[in-house]
């Protein structure tokens, strides 16, 4: 039984001999199973962090258009919390990241400090170490879950990495009742939309150029999302954010998906 | 489609063009499709090929509603649907640019900034992909659109069915103040309120039956997965929305063919 | 000591009832260990101030990183572990002006700044909750384990830096069979302790690591100034390390268990910022938690297969 093998291994105590270095990891148990069964062993929680000055003046503009300033700083602190997190993950050796989370808070430092933080679990194959890094020897990171990780092998691709594009727009009060002209009537607001419309396709274009300099076939999981942060109403950073992923060589055969009919739900 | 008559900024065709590929790199597929979907939606014979987006920043225009009459608010109604169908449009024009087949899993989206109570952004965002062989477009040879998931396109697909388009009815519903007045008569006395009921009976069946009238425009067979949902957005609690989404389908290749029969398990797991 | 006789209470739902039942175990009774601490995070004499107690949070509140597990916010739980060991060497650095800011912004000629470890604070909230577990280890004696294991940090009373550590859990045992030694610890749910053992793998006991340090500077950065965005450093650096050192604190308890690896990692951090001065003091504050578990089964666990759901 299952249990008695699981206690007789606890009442064996620790196993000195072993000389393999312990793992830490925030995957869950269904995660690790995953990732275990996809041919990868977890070896350590790692992270990466920003702190950056949040700084600008809106300048009394009377349109809608991008500050510049801003989606540099946003995109900047990212990528150097991200890069950190693939640091500590080389230190491990690892093939990748998996699970990564990008959180971002302007609470915690006090006003005017942002935080980006990335968390993830680096993991290694198994019996090939360094094997699943990306074509160009890097370490790939993903924001995908142990699960995802192992459907997506199965699907005969891999992760090359986070992929994000991100883009700050600020329309200006002043200018919006300009454009209302006659109140009463139902009317579609040009301007404003080509500006919305153009930023989120600026934040897409990003991402995916960003894919393309991976050598991904591909994005997958891509969230699209605006959000003002601490600028006030009038400033929206729009943000698509997916991971790359490239075909394997060899893809291994599967059996179709098996549809079935839950009797316990 | 002439996108840029439709209102497609030029930044999309930048970026549409850029998936297709170029003489410098090949083609590249972007979607927001999760896993467990790419996996289905490639083997019921699709390829991802890109994300595709329209969005319209509409300012709805006030029509002052007669405040003892219970009614339909044309203007509204009318500028619901029309800044939705702006979005719709612009996507699938990114879809036909892209060459796509249709669009599954569109996400219909709608955004109050500070623009004030009266104007917000309307976005339709899905990924557009293509089938391996054989013509999926609908009858106006345009990409299919649809709101279904990865699983419930896969679904639809092993049950002989294709998705024609993403159908959609409106009606805004001011409920009037002599009708709320009305109550106040009847205080204290359990009974139900014919006026009222009726206006929201009538509303919500006209949502319906111009969401049927899409479909039939599509000469589709039926309709799945539709939803009906009520929202009073920013108007105040007398207006409400009444909004019916769908997607329009028809059987593949004209006849409805055998369907595997699914297992029956028990999970016993967590 | 609490009588473990029937009827047994328990934290478990019906689910991870059948769940714990599955494998084979019991539910014993429902267990808990406390301590109460008193914390000061002392800093440096800086910038003339008195340099005195009173910084710090406790980590009774803070933020979760990462997928902020059952109750990262400090009230409940926490996790993760890293344990590549602290970036740089440890100890304070001196003071002196260091320019920075990063490629994107200016914020050259920052002031002075110091970073120093507040060693006996972090190691007063480890031990603190180490204690709290090891009461609660003491009321399961006789059980094979505890399962469902929830710590609460909170203030008793704050103005006199006085936390309470609550932890509880429900004990189980296996049938027909002795419980000898120490009962293992876990964080995992009934239902994860059940996919856990599938999987090849019995829980062993708790990791926890705490890491705090104090920051001050900044002497010359004006904080009201609007101008394009850029790096603190120091801040970064901060708060790398004391996650670096908490998921250190993790390892050694690992080894210590003889575990082969932690999940379900929970990784919270907390910082409170005074003045001291005029000149803005911070204290950093990590803790990372996990389940500590050992590999029994070599065969693997069992194979997936992938369905979908009607």
């Amino acid at each position: 039984m299952l249990a008695d093998q699981a206690l007789d291994r606890l009442q064996r105590g620790p196993d000195r001999s072993a000389g393999h270095r312990e793992f830490t990891s925030d995957l869950s148990i269904e995660e690790l199973a995953a990732v275990e069964e996809a041919g990868f062993e977890p070896r350590e929680l790692v992270g990466g962090t920003c702190v950056f000055r949040v700084g600008w003046q809106f300048m009394g503009w009377t349109e809608a258009r991008e500050v510049d300033v801003l989606s540099t700083a946003m995109y900047e602190s990212r990528e150097r919390a991200m890069q950190r997190l693939v640091s500590e993950a080389a230190r491990v050796g690892a093939d990748g990241v998996v699970g990564v989370h990008l959180d971002i808070d302007f609470d915690h430092w006090g006003s005017g400090l942002g935080e980006f933080t990335a968390l993830g679990t680096a993991v290694r194959h198994r019996d090939r170490p360094g094997s699943m890094r990306t074509p160009t020897g890097e370490i790939f990171t993903s924001d995908l879950s142990g699960q995802d990780l192992w459907m997506l092998l199965r699907t005969g691709y891999r992760p090359l990495g986070l992929v994000m594009g991100c883009c700050v727009y600020h329309y200006s009060a002043q200018g919006i009742s300009q454009w209302f002209g006659n109140l009463n009537q139902n009317a579609e607001l040009p301007n404003l939309t080509s500006a919305f419309y153009t930023a989120r396709e600026l934040a897409m274009d990003r991402m995916q150029k960003e894919a393309l300099g991976l050598g991904a076939a591909g994005v997958v999981g891509v969230t699209v999302s605006q959000q003002s942060h601490v600028w006030g109403g009038h400033t929206l950073e729009f943000l698509a954010i997916g991971t790359a992923v490239r075909a394997m060589e060899t893809a291994t055969a599967h059996d179709p998906t098996r549809m079935v009919r839950h009797l316990d739900a | 489609m002439n996108e840029r008559a439709l209102g497609v900024p030029e930044e999309a065709e930048r970026r549409l063009a850029e998936l297709k590929g170029t003489a410098e790199h090949a083609g590249i597929f972007t979607s927001d499709l999760s896993v467990n979907e790419f996996l289905l939606v490639k083997e019921a014979g699709f390829d991802p090929v890109g994300l595709v987006l329209g969005s319209s920043i509409y300012h709805i225009g006030l029509q002052s509603p007669r405040f003892g009459q219970s009614q339909e608010i044309t203007n509204l109604s009318q500028a619901m649907y029309e800044a939705r169908e702006l979005a719709m449009t612009r996507m699938e024009a990114e879809a036909d640019d892209l060459g796509a087949d249709g669009v599954v899993g569109v996400r219909l989206d709608i955004n109050f900034y500070e623009f004030g109570q009266h104007s917000a952004e309307f976005i339709a965002i899905g990924t557009a992909v293509k089938g391996h062989g054989g013509s999926y477009r609908n009858a106006a040879g345009k990409p299919f659109t649809s709101d279904l998931s990865g699983q419930d396109f896969w679904t639809l697909l092993q049950s002989g069915y294709l998705p024609l388009g993403l159908v959609m009815g409106t009606c805004v519903y001011h409920v009037g103040r002599r009708s709320v007045s009305g109550w106040l008569g009847g205080l204290g006395q359990n009974q139900e309120l014919p006026n009222f009921t009726q206006g929201l009976y009538q509303a919500r069946e006209l949502a319906m039956a111009r969401m049927q009238a899409e479909a039939t425009e599509h000469q589709a067979e039926g309709i799945v997965g539709v939803q009906l949902k009520e929202e009073s957005h920013l108007w105040g609690s007398h207006t409400i929305e009444f909004f019916a989404v769908g997607t329009a389908v028809r059987p593949i290749g004209g006849s409805t063919p055998e369907m595997a029969k699914p297992a029956l398990v028990l999970d016993l797991g967590g | 000591m609490p009588d473990l006789a029937p009827p047994w209470g328990s934290t478990l739902s019906v689910a991870e009832l059948a769940a714990v039942r599955s494998e084979g175990f019991s539910p014993v009774g429902q267990v808990m260990g406390t301590c109460v601490h008193q914390v000061f995070a002392y800093g440096p004499n800086y910038g003339g101030g008195l340099g005195m107690g009173g910084y710090g949070g406790g980590l009774g509140g803070g933020r979760a990183y990462g997928r902020g597990i059952a109750g990262g916010l400090g009230s409940y739980g926490m996790g993760g572990g890293f344990g590549a060991g602290p970036l740089g060497g440890g100890g304070p650095l001196g003071g002196g002006p260091l320019g920075t800011g990063g490629p994107f912004g200016a914020g050259a000629g920052l002031g002075s700044w110091m970073t120093v470890e507040l060693t006996g604070y972090s190691e007063a909230l480890r031990s603190a909750r180490r204690l709290a577990l090891d009461r609660l280890a003491k009321e399961a004696q006789g059980s094979h384990g505890v399962v469902g294991v929830r710590l609460r940090v909170r203030w008793l009373e704050e103005t006199a830096r006085i936390l309470e550590f609550t932890a509880i859990g429900t004990a189980v045992r296996a049938q027909n069979r002795d419980a000898k030694g120490q009962p293992f610890l876990s964080l995992l749910s009934g239902e994860e302790f059940a996919k856990l053992l599938r999987g090849g793998y019995v829980p062993c006991g708790v990791a926890i690591g705490v890491s705090a340090l104090w920051v001050g500077g900044g002497a010359g950065v004006n904080w009201t100034t609007m101008g394009p965005g850029y790096e603190i450093q120091q801040y970064s650096e901060a708060a790398a390390r004391a996650r670096s050192s908490a998921i250190a604190g993790m390892h050694e308890d690992l080894r210590r268990l003889g575990a082969d690896g932690a999940v379900g990692g929970n990784v919270v951090a907390q910082v409170t910022h005074q003045q001291e001065g005029g000149l803005p003091v911070r204290t950093v504050e990590f803790s990372a938690m996990g389940t500590a578990v050992m590999r029994f089964d070599k065969d693997g666990p069992d194979p997936i297969s992938p369905v979908l759901g009607l």
